[in-house]
């Protein structure tokens, strides 16, 4: 068709457009947008920081050391994502904002660095923030359980590593029109297992399709409802909760299997969204994801048909926040980040966006009008005497109360892992068999459609047998 | 010197630069290197490995030990046998009645539309019927949405099969006498068993291996073979992970066998005509 020169000619021409193209889209882009003189890529969970915050950052950075920044915001999914990419990968991430067992995980693998505030000392008009904000019960928390974990450079305390971000617990949101306050608070954990037999819930139950968060609500189930052997019933919730013997991992497969029938079924991240829209009545849920579905749905009156509760009997108090991992290259940008989110004025910002609830101690926003202007503002209250504040931040379900409580932090599963996955997996499977009758019917139905069409067809030759004739 | 010597090489390479066929051919096998070959090379490796990188046959036993898994292959196969049962009982008329008349190529776009829909947007569309009908998810739902999803994977081959049938086989068993549905059941339908048996695997395959369309239309209570595959990755548990997908390698490998073993006895069979 073509001749040889023809071809080459072709050939020359379409490499020389890809040529251009390349030129066009991959390395002119680069030259054109602006340079910056330092960057600082953050590896967040989605959807976890008000965004117009990285902007404000940059400026700020800017003002104090006279360098611009280009703040590069990137997202995790689960955990055990950003760890599989930390310590197996080599990736180029400043600062990473995971929670507490991942970050014990993390520094057990030395994959993460110990915070140096000294690096702050260079700009004596840096405000700190990060020591006189914090809510010290969260430090005093972390010491009681994650100290002394195992680093290949000896023992380390996770509180030299990292600075709280956002914290929450784990507890029940509930639909108030099937459940009231009461029933919720008598039926507690067991609201799950349909203990107190709501007939209105039945079927319309969501737990996580998460094996730590389910497993915790499973061993404080047998513990409120003493179904465990004295020696477990003789641990506190934070023991208990963190406890992978065999034997309560029996215990808790056999009460998740039992769990399946009462079940609408496992949720990722629709949950919250379900509930809302009324299609679930009752969800296992992380304390911000509840105050969001709540205000969700709440009509004009300020009435919402959503409430939250974390029973007092036990449970999970979380912290996810922030640590270094080894591949920071911008030890200055990182702390001066840190540094910037436990401002009041910021932290405000970022815990009305997403919900939950920032480290920063609750009585240190009344020292910040920005902060309780901004916050007034965002719920649209006239300013008064402070009664919104206090309701706001008083709110329990919001700021569960960190001392003195039953609520206590789950670490590792460690080696344990593998065993609780297959427990996790086998819980799942059960039940299949199940279905069947279901989907007997299905299968009839399809099938008798698929005969009747057959039949149709067949009938259709019969009706008209056109034989041909053979004349002679 | 050297220099010249080396533009002079460089120069009658290109002059002896012919575009043959092969040339065209080269992105494409640098593609299938990249993301086809050394990812399965990976998934081999690593289901050899234990979580210290050291070689064990551990994860082998462990998913033998683990009984769970070989619980939720089995419901997996049920599943894959029952949408591809389905499939073929309900996409064979369709393909037949489809493949006999002249509007049969407009129908035929007809089903093959709604693939051109993403399957997600599809089947949490199917999941909103499902819901606003106030039917429980579970394992009748996901069949549903298996059928549905792939249906036309099964009447595409067999459209295609029927309809470049040789019309004089069928006038032949006329002559002879026969009567349509002998004609159907003699001539017809083996000589379909080609598009058949493509239209079974491409349908079975990709059944066991799905994980999207159970978890959104049983809100995650049912629990697939694909399902288990991911959290074994999503749990950091790489080697049995990898070892589930070489399961599943053997399951796509052993169904390729038997199509081609099928298709070639077909071409012998012409052959002797």
């Amino acid at each position: 068709m073509f001749s040889d020169k023809k071809l080459k000619i072709i050939s020359i021409t379409l490499i020389a457009v890809i040529v251009v193209l390349t030129v066009v889209f991959f390395v002119l882009p680069p030259l054109i947008t602006t340079k910056y003189d330092d960057e600082l890529i953050v590896y967040n969970w989605a959807d976890y920081i008000e965004m117009s915050v990285l902007d404000d950052f940059a400026e700020y950075y800017e003002k104090i050391t006279g360098r611009s920044i280009k703040v590069v915001y990137t997202n995790f999914d689960t955990n055990e994502t950003m760890l599989t990419e930390i310590i197996k990968g080599d990736s180029n991430i400043d600062l990473i904002c995971p929670s507490e067992y991942a970050i014990e995980k993390l520094i057990r693998s030395g994959a993460v660095n110990k915070l140096d505030w000294s690096v702050l000392d260079e700009y004596p008009e840096i405000e700190r923030y990060y020591d006189v904000t914090i809510n010290k019960d969260i430090i005093d928390k972390i010491d009681e359980v994650f100290v002394g974990i195992d680093t290949p450079d000896g023992k380390a305390d996770m509180n030299d590593y990292f600075l709280p971000y956002m914290w929450g617990t784990l507890g029940i949101l509930y639909n108030t029109k099937y459940v009231s306050d009461e029933q919720a608070r008598e039926a507690g954990w067991g609201l799950f297992w349909n203990a107190t037999n709501i007939p209105e819930i039945e079927g319309k139950i969501l737990i996580k399709d998460s094996i730590r968060d389910t497993y915790c609500a499973a061993v404080m189930y047998l513990y409120e409802y003493n179904k465990l052997p004295e020696k477990y019933m003789a641990m506190t919730g934070d023991e208990l909760i963190s406890c992978t013997d065999d034997e309560l991992v029996t215990l808790v497969e056999e009460a998740l299997r039992d769990q399946k029938k009462h079940l609408k079924g496992y949720e990722v991240d629709f949950g919250k969204d379900d509930m809302v829209k009324g299609i679930a009545y009752v969800d296992l849920a992380w304390s911000g994801d509840a105050m969001y579905a709540i205000e969700e749905a709440t009509d004009d009156d300020g009435n919402s048909y959503l409430n939250y509760y974390a029973p007092e009997v036990g449970g999970n108090i979380w912290f996810d926040g922030w640590v270094m991992p080894n591949s920071c290259k911008n030890k200055l940008a990182a702390h001066m980040f840190m540094n910037y989110l436990c401002n009041p004025d910021i932290a405000i910002r970022n815990g009305i966006e997403i919900g939950y609830a920032a480290s920063v101690d609750t009585e240190a926003y009344r020292n910040y009008p920005d902060a309780v202007d901004y916050l007034y503002e965002s719920y649209e209250v006239e300013p008064d005497d402070g009664e919104f504040y206090d309701e706001f931040f008083g709110d329990e379900r919001r700021y569960a109360p960190i001392k003195g409580t039953n609520l206590g932090m789950m670490r590792d599963f460690g080696s344990q892992n593998e065993k609780i996955v297959a427990m996790w997996e086998r819980v799942k499977a059960h039940g299949e068999t199940g279905n069947w009758a279901t989907l007997g019917i299905i299968i009839g139905v399809i099938g008798g459609v698929a005969l009747i069409a057959v039949g149709l067809i067949i009938w259709k030759f019969y009706r008209k047998p056109k034989m041909r004739k053979v004349n002679k | 010197m050297k220099s010249k010597e080396f533009f002079k090489r460089v120069g009658n390479k290109c002059k002896n630069f012919r575009l043959t066929r092969r040339v065209f051919s080269y992105p494409y096998i640098l593609f299938l290197l990249l993301f086809v070959v050394i990812p399965l090379v990976l998934v081999l490796v690593y289901a050899f490995l234990d979580a210290n990188n050291n070689f064990t046959f551990g994860n082998f036993a462990a998913l033998i030990k683990d009984g769970a898994s070989l619980q939720v292959l089995l419901t997996s196969l049920l599943v894959g046998v029952i949408t591809t049962a389905l499939c073929l009982v309900l996409g064979y008329p369709i393909a037949y009645i489809l493949s006999k008349y002249r509007s049969g190529k407009v129908l035929v776009l007809l089903f093959v539309l709604p693939m051109w829909v993403n399957f997600l947007i599809r089947t949490l569309a199917t999941k909103a019927i499902f819901v606003a009908l106030d039917i429980q998810l579970g394992m009748g739902t996901v069949l549903f949405g298996m059928v549905y999803n792939y249906l036309p994977f099964m009447i595409l081959p067999l459209h295609t099969t029927l309809s470049n049938l040789d019309k004089s086989y069928v006038e032949a068993s006329q002559d002879l006498g026969a009567d349509k549905l002998t004609t159907f059941v003699k001539t017809v339908l083996p000589l379909s068993v080609p598009g058949i048996i493509s239209g079974m695997t491409m349908v079975f395959i990709p059944t066991i291996s799905t994980f999207a369309i159970s978890q959104f239309l049983s809100d995650y209570t049912i629990f697939l073979f694909g399902d288990s595959i991911q959290t074994k990755f999503s749990n950091n548990m790489y080697g049995v992970g990898s070892v589930m997908s070489l399961i599943m390698i053997a399951l796509v490998l052993l169904s390729n066998f038997v199509m081609s073993k099928f298709n070639k006895g077909e071409v012998t069979g012409r052959n002797l005509w």
